[in-house]
């Protein structure tokens, strides 16, 4: 069912940096459009030529997961030889034609966001709370002489508090961690997660969510920080994920062109 | 116990990649730029279809924080101390 031409954009690099060896979605063949300085490296997409048929394949779980997977292979081999500015997925145009016209156009904020992630990598952060830590909650029972239902309740009412209890201390942490993670890093955002509420249930209550900009010299300092923070706040499981190309570090103001 | 995490830069197995953090950067993030043809999906639809993928793929791709495959990128509190150097605050 290939349609009409369409042009899959993974990545910008500088004309400069190598196209990776690997291919593309579909195991289409890579290659780059280059305009002044910039190089979007792209690959044939004809299957996507329709309007609708990304959308519609895209609903199959198994399907957006290879094009995700596939997407991110290119970004990532890219990223490993030069500075990268990621494409979000799903980013296609008609000919070499329209993806020199997006390198003009939007020159400036690519060579920007260029300078911005070129030797630096990102660095995903994520704390949970860990309520059943909080050993001071096995000390809260006063009622041995209550009658057993009120002793019932009292206990579960002791033991929701002290979960509240962990968690808005685990809140407080994660604000300490992410100050001192933003301290070593060139930037920070929030993430948002599309994980967070299965992950609720399998490990605790997400009290952090960051990714981090980090100079890819500093990466021992970042994760030994990591670690330190990790030992300091018993309350918290910390998650690190990474060295990721600088998805969350490229988002351009506006979206759409001119 | 977390080889990925002490890799350099970008040798960590692609395909090992956690799923969840793969779909939250590459359909969450990245250059938006309007397109011959860019997806037209809603943000509110791309975290139902995000979800329906991983509901569907749980137990094969993300077997949980702590309980990873080596390579999954996963810093376990416990196993911080050995790699810290000295006096770095």
């Amino acid at each position: 069912m290939t349609g009409e031409p369409a042009l899959w954009v993974y990545a910008v690099t500088p004309t400069g940096s190598a196209l990776p060896s690997g291919c593309g979605v579909d195991g289409e063949a890579l290659r780059r459009v280059a305009h002044a300085g910039l190089a979007a490296v792209v690959s044939a997409a004809g299957w996507a030529g329709r309007p609708g048929v990304l959308e519609q394949e895209l609903r199959d779980p198994k399907r957006l997961e290879t094009v995700a997977r596939a997407h991110h292979e290119v970004v990532e081999a890219c990223f490993r030889s030069g500075p990268t500015v990621p494409f979000r997925l799903g980013t296609l145009y008609r000919s070499d034609e329209g993806v020199r016209d997006l390198l003009a156009q939007r020159r400036e904020e690519l060579a920007t966001a260029l300078t911005m992630v070129a030797g630096r990598v990102e660095w995903g952060v994520q704390a949970y709370a860990v309520t059943s830590h909080d050993p001071s909650t096995a000390t809260d029972e006063p009622n041995d002489t209550a009658p057993p239902g009120t002793a019932y309740l009292l206990r579960r009412r002791s033991q929701r508090m002290a979960r509240e209890r962990a968690e808005r201390s685990a809140w407080e942490a994660a604000s300490q961690v992410d100050a001192a993670l933003t301290a070593v890093a060139v930037a920070a955002r929030s993430q948002s997660s599309v994980g967070a509420a299965w992950r609720r249930d399998t490990v605790g209550t997400q009290v952090l969510n960051m990714s981090y900009l980090v100079e890819e010299a500093a990466g021992d300092q970042f994760r030994t920080i990591v670690g330190q923070l990790a030992r300091r706040y018993p309350g918290l499981a910390l998650r690190v994920t990474g060295p990721w190309p600088a998805y969350s570090f490229v988002e351009f103001k506006g979206g759409g062109e001119g | 116990m977390t080889p990925a995490i002490a890799d350099p830069v970008g040798h960590h197995p692609v395909q090992r990649v956690p799923l969840v953090d793969l779909l939250d950067r590459v359909l969450g993030k990245g250059v938006v730029v309007s397109g011959d043809l860019s997806i037209c999906i809603a943000d509110v639809e791309l975290v139902r279809l995000s979800l329906r993928l991983l509901l569907s793929s749980i137990r094969a791709d993300v077997p949980g924080v702590f309980s990873g495959p080596a390579a999954q990128p996963v810093l376990e509190p416990a196993a911080a101390p050995a790699r810290l150097p000295e006096g770095s605050r």
